[in-house]
């Protein structure tokens, strides 16, 4: 049995109920998704009575697991490690070994894995990216505690190209080579198994960018363009020369529709020369976007403008 | 979320990806054409010496960005044409009244093979109307960063 015990998926609003995360990533930092392989989980550890006496016996919530000879590997959450012991015997949702017991067993020994009974075991990961499945399937094997961190960042790079979209001639472009979305089912595979996809359940969303390995993939400053505001830019303010093309990008979350947006412009002095609202085109929407201000209306003593989004 | 508006009075536009596109007007260029080995094994390079001053550091550090963009493309009479920074670093100044200032060098053109043609950089046309603020200097220095 496998669960997904880690995403990169971060809280952004911890105030509503259910909390808000967001699942915007970033292409060129690991993305990673973890696996924990549990073959049972340890109910209770005791000192084994007979026939199995001075041996310590471990319950556990699977059926029979082990026979006399298997190898169990046992995780003590105390040390955090595991613990290898040959099985001495095994019944329905028990495992006898031959060791000394110690009271601390009880709380710190969590799962038990038996690789005996998955061999050449790993997981496999799908892909749908933009709603189409990647033709290949990923595999990765599981370490010493069942644990299997899978980085898929490479197979969304591939996704990836620097190919420009936005010509500068509409209100907003979705750069389609620069963003996108995917969905990711997993399974469990060994010899002699017939497990089926399992779907992970959220709906991801990449940009190609890059992130700091203190910050992980999860581009979450940039998930919520009303709330935050955060253009996809690196300039505090960015510049714009008339008579030179020029947009500037943000990230359009799917939560909203449909978009608006204000512009405003104003004089050096701070005084507002003349406002201005468009809706913008919902093509873009799941995707980076560039936007493009009209020159037109732009005025010769304007000094900058402001943008403003909101839900119409 | 705001935006300078400024009127263009520079020839080179240059946009690179760095977690987005940006986009940058700097100083005119000095042009060095070189070229090493002879006839079908040449190899031809335009560099471009650009620049640009009176930079606040939140701006340097934004234009640092081309450092670490793996797109870079200068604007021409031609469309947009791809190029690289000659060399991996990027020297600035500061200057107690004008801010920082940044000067670099860009690649048009190299190509690693046998025999790469010579060209031209078409130049972007610079508008019609270019304007031009004249200051009056008073007695207050101040430093922008």
């Amino acid at each position: 049995m496998i669960t997904l015990i880690g995403t990169p998926a971060v809280v952004v609003d911890s105030e509503v109920s259910p909390e808000e995360y967001s699942y915007l990533l970033a292409t060129e930092s690991p993305v990673l998704f973890t696996f924990q392989k549990v073959d049972a989980n340890v109910v209770g550890v005791t000192e084994a009575t007979s026939p199995y006496a001075d041996m310590i016996e471990i319950e556990h919530d699977a059926g029979e697991i082990v026979e006399a000879g298997t190898k169990v590997y046992v995780f003590d959450s105390l040390y955090g490690e595991m613990i290898e012991y040959t099985a001495a015997g095994g019944d329905d949702g028990y495992i006898y070994i031959n060791d000394e017991y110690e009271a601390r067993f009880a709380s710190d020994w969590l799962y038990i894995i038996v690789p005996d009974n998955t061999p050449n075991a790993y997981i496999e990961v799908r892909l749908k990216v933009n709603d189409v499945y990647l033709d290949n399937t990923i595999r990765y094997t599981y370490n010493t505690k069942g644990v299997a961190v899978c980085d898929i960042s490479r197979f969304l790079q591939a996704e990836i190209s620097i190919d420009k979209v936005g010509t500068y001639s509409n209100v907003n472009d979705a750069e389609t080579n620069q963003s996108g979305k995917f969905e990711l089912e997993y399974r469990e595979r060994y010899d002699g198994d017939s497990s089926t996809w399992v779907e992970e359940g959220s709906e991801w969303y990449y940009v190609y960018a890059v992130r700091s390995k203190e910050q992980g993939s999860n581009l979450w400053e940039f998930w919520d363009i009303i709330g935050q505001e955060n253009l996809f830019n690196q300039f505090a303010y960015p510049v714009w020369w008339i008579g030179s093309p020029f947009d500037i990008q943000f990230w359009w979350n799917p939560k909203y529709a449909a978009l608006e947006l204000t512009r405003n412009n104003y004089d050096a002095s701070g005084s507002l020369l003349s406002t201005q609202t468009e809706t913008l085109d919902d093509d873009g929407l799941g995707y980076l976007n560039s936007i493009r201000i009209d020159e037109d209306l732009i005025e010769a003593t304007c000094d900058y403008i402001t943008l403003e989004f909101a839900e119409p | 979320m705001r935006i300078n508006v400024k009127h263009r009075a520079r020839v080179q536009y240059l946009r690179w990806y760095n977690d987005g596109w940006h986009h940058w007007a700097f100083r005119g260029a000095d042009e060095t054409l070189s070229v090493s080995g002879k006839y079908k094994n040449s190899v031809a390079n335009n560099s471009l010496l650009l620049g640009d001053d009176n930079l606040t550091k939140r701006q340097l550090l934004a234009i640092s960005g081309l450092l670490k963009a793996k797109y870079i493309q200068l604007l021409t009479g031609d469309g947009w044409k791809a190029c690289s920074m000659q060399n991996e670093t990027f020297n600035f100044g500061k200057s107690s009244t004008l801010g920082a200032n940044v000067q670099f060098t860009i690649t048009l053109g190299a190509r690693v093979g046998q025999y790469t043609p010579l060209y031209e950089v078409p130049i972007y046309p610079t508008p019609e109307t270019v304007f031009i603020a004249t200051w009056s200097i008073t007695s207050y220095v101040c430093e922008n960063l």
